[in-house]
């Protein structure tokens, strides 16, 4: 915690840390740090989960990489192919992750049908998509007219958790991954990615990165 | 083209081996070996849900089939049989153990037969679906819930998620006017660039097997001449055309005609005649076939080409029409149905031996029409062409009068009959329900799913074998639209 901390303020006191490769730096920082305080903070005397009905069907239908694509690009008004990109050329979805992303090419590659289910290097490569895509969104909210993150200062703190313009940025996220409205449960649930380790608010570019990546790599956006 | 001959002659060599090993050597080679227990399995259980449209395998019975083993279930039913004739015994011996728990999982053997699990393997089981607890905020769980099914469809078959709106829009309607608003978005899908192109595409890719390296689009140049073998977008574009606009999905093993496509619009439409090859620096590219001796995607040149390649007997090129469109692989077994007499092993590569006739008596027969279309020949506008001479002129033994082949029992003169036969087949109904209903739901049926399995494969002859009408039939089934 301490760790992730104090790079976190490394980053903050950089002057390249302003940059989408910073904020990514420090997105991840936060990321192992929110891991980290899930594993730690189920105490003995935290209350048990609300207990929410769960299909008996167990089948479930994988979003595959062209559906992934499309709507990363539609959530966050991305273009299709700016998603993600390695080296910044070449796509990740339909490119160099796209076996583990379910899907397949037959032409250069000899895979003729995607894999069954999801690869152990799916979840690394979608949380890199989604990581790609919502520090994209962020950057671009911030150095022009906002698209997403209308309703919070990129530049300045994160908002409140009581505040409108965390509801109203939680809930633009909800409808635009998941097509419909967060619950309590859920708008309580992201009131962690607010402040930091030791309890300070973070920036609102960080928080609005965090919140995106936490909903677009939620089962719920990857599992139909 | 004697020196294309005896090179064909050396490649097939290999080839047939490597068919032999992938069909033959995973089939049983002494006395026990019964090939035609599948079929008559399956007159005994018409009903059972692998043979409508196919046959049981032999796992049903078997632990193993080379060597001979058999499953607590095949033990059973020897016992039954107490070496009465097999052909004449089997279907007794059957009903003498339904009532029996031969492995022992709690469920009868009948139980297990109608439910599609195996009798002989206690931990192929199915236990009923347990009724959900609880409610949940999103959908209705346990019963078919149109605004789930709707996001299924759309991200299926339009490449994306609904929006927003569109969920709130559908979640606003009654069952019914919600329900017709799922199937007029889903047509408005099948009718759009992505089904159209990537995604009905994407469903041809294991029966087409394309290789860039040796299609038309392939950059590799030798002595400036671009090694285009065939080119596959005929087959796709064929493959395209017939699975939309309601088009009857048969002619996809009948069609005499190839299929164009209007690059400013997209627009796909048939054209007759043969076809010369399009960039003369290519070795081949075109269709050449004359139209009286086309199948469909049986005899594009790409399907002739990358299966036939320099065999005499054409064995891969019958196997993966039968698996690709029949549904049916011979390499696991799967729709064995031996044709007495066979294999004849006309080629002489030892296909008469026990432990690869269980399968090549199905597959020599299938495969006997295809010797008359050419493989790969490298001069140029030949490959895949028809010539009656071929088999005769490559296999010594090969006598035109024995040599017509036998599909599900139906003897067929020509692969034309071969693909006829084919496409107006249970076989054919059951494959692209199948190939539908996977892409669909991302795996086969469940048992309890299998009747509603059944009735889609039965429908498809009423619905002219529309492809886009069995879609919108799959998005309407439970197992599709109950979350």
């Amino acid at each position: 915690m301490t760790r992730t901390t104090v790079m976190n303020r490394r980053y903050r006191a950089s002057a390249s840390g302003r940059g989408l490769l910073g904020l990514a730096n420090r997105v991840l920082g936060y990321i192992v740090a929110i891991t980290f305080t899930g594993i730690i903070g189920c105490g003995d005397d935290d209350p048990p989960p609300e207990e929410s009905a769960a299909s008996t069907r167990n089948h479930l239908l994988w979003k595959r990489a062209h559906a992934v694509e499309q709507d990363f690009a539609r959530a966050l008004d991305l273009a299709p192919e700016a998603v993600c990109t390695e080296l910044g050329s070449l796509s990740c979805v339909q490119r160099v992750h796209l076996a583990s992303l379910g899907g397949h090419d037959p032409f250069a590659q000899g895979l003729y049908r995607p894999v069954d289910r999801p690869l152990v290097t799916t979840p690394l490569v979608l949380d890199r998509v989604a990581l790609a895509a919502c520090g994209q969104r962020v950057t671009l909210d911030r150095e022009g007219d906002a698209v997403v993150f209308t309703a919070i200062d990129l530049d300045g703190e994160a908002p409140a958790a009581d505040s409108a313009a965390y509801r109203d940025t939680v809930t633009t996220l909800y409808r635009r991954f998941l097509a419909r409205d967060p619950v309590d449960a859920e708008f309580d649930a992201l009131t962690e990615l607010l402040v930091d380790g030791d309890g300070d608010p973070i920036a609102a570019d960080e928080f609005a990165t965090l919140a995106c990546f936490t909903v677009s790599t939620t089962t719920e956006f990857l599992f139909l | 083209m004697g020196e294309h001959r005896i090179e064909a002659t050396k490649w097939a060599r290999g080839w047939t081996s490597a068919v032999i090993l992938a069909t033959g050597g995973l089939g049983a080679g002494v006395a026990q070996a019964k090939p035609v227990a599948p079929r008559l399995f399956c007159d005994a259980y018409p009903e059972h849900p692998e043979c409508n449209g196919a046959l049981v395998t032999c796992e049903t019975c078997h632990a193993s089939t080379d060597p001979v083993a058999w499953n607590p279930y095949g033990l059973a039913l020897l016992t039954a049989l107490a070496g009465d004739d097999f052909d004449a015994g089997l279907a007794a011996a059957l009903r003498s153990i339904e009532d029996a728990d031969s492995d022992g999982d709690g469920a009868t053997n009948l139980d297990e037969l109608q439910l599609g699990t195996n009798p002989g393997r206690a931990e192929s089981l199915w236990n009923p679906i347990p009724t959900p607890v609880g409610s949940s905020d999103h959908y209705e769980l346990g019963e078919y819930d149109v605004a789930f099914a709707y996001r299924r469809a759309m991200v299926l078959y339009c490449g994306r998620s609904p929006s927003y709106d569109d969920l709130v829009g559908i979640r606003e309607l009654d069952d019914d006017a919600a329900a017709a608003r799922l199937h007029d978005d889903l047509a408005a899908c099948l009718d759009a660039p992505y089904w159209r192109t990537t995604g009905l595409r994407e469903l041809a890719d294991p029966k087409v097997k394309p290789i860039k390296s040796v299609g038309a689009d392939t950059t590799v140049i030798i002595q400036d001449f671009k090694v285009v073998l065939a080119d596959y977008h005929w087959d796709y574009r064929l493959w395209r055309y017939l699975m939309a606009d309601d088009r009857d999905m048969r002619a996809l093993l009948t069609a005499q005609y190839h299929v164009v496509e209007d690059p400013q619009t997209g627009l796909l439409s048939p054209v007759e005649g043969t076809i010369p090859r399009p960039d003369p620096l290519a070795i081949d590219g075109g269709q050449p076939l004359e139209p009286e001796h086309r199948a469909g995607m049986l005899t594009t040149q790409w399907f002739l080409m990358s299966n036939t390649m320099f065999s005499e007997l054409p064995r891969t090129t019958a196997a993966q029409a039968y698996r690709a469109y029949l549904g049916m692989d011979i390499s696991k077994h799967e729709g064995i149905w031996p044709v007495a007499g066979e294999p004849a092993d006309v080629d002489d590569r030892g296909v008469a031996a026990p432990a690869c006739a269980q399968c090549h008596s199905t597959l020599d027969p299938l495969a006997y029409v295809f010797a008359s279309y050419e493989g790969i020949i490298l001069e140029g506008g030949k490959t895949g062409t028809w010539d009656p001479e071929r088999p005769a002129a490559l296999i010594p033994s090969w006598d035109d009068a024995l040599r017509d082949s036998t599909l599900f029992g139906q003897t067929v003169g020509s692969v034309v009959d071969w693909g006829r036969a084919a496409a107006d087949s249970p076989a054919f109904a059951r494959s692209m329900t199948m190939t539908l209903y996977t892409h669909a739901l991302g795996r086969g049926p469940t048992p309890d799913e299998a009747a509603a399995f059944g009735e889609l494969v039965d429908t498809l002859a009423a619905d002219d074998y529309s492809a886009n009408r069995l879609i919108h039939r799959i998005v309407d089934t439970e197992g599709f639209g109950t979350p």
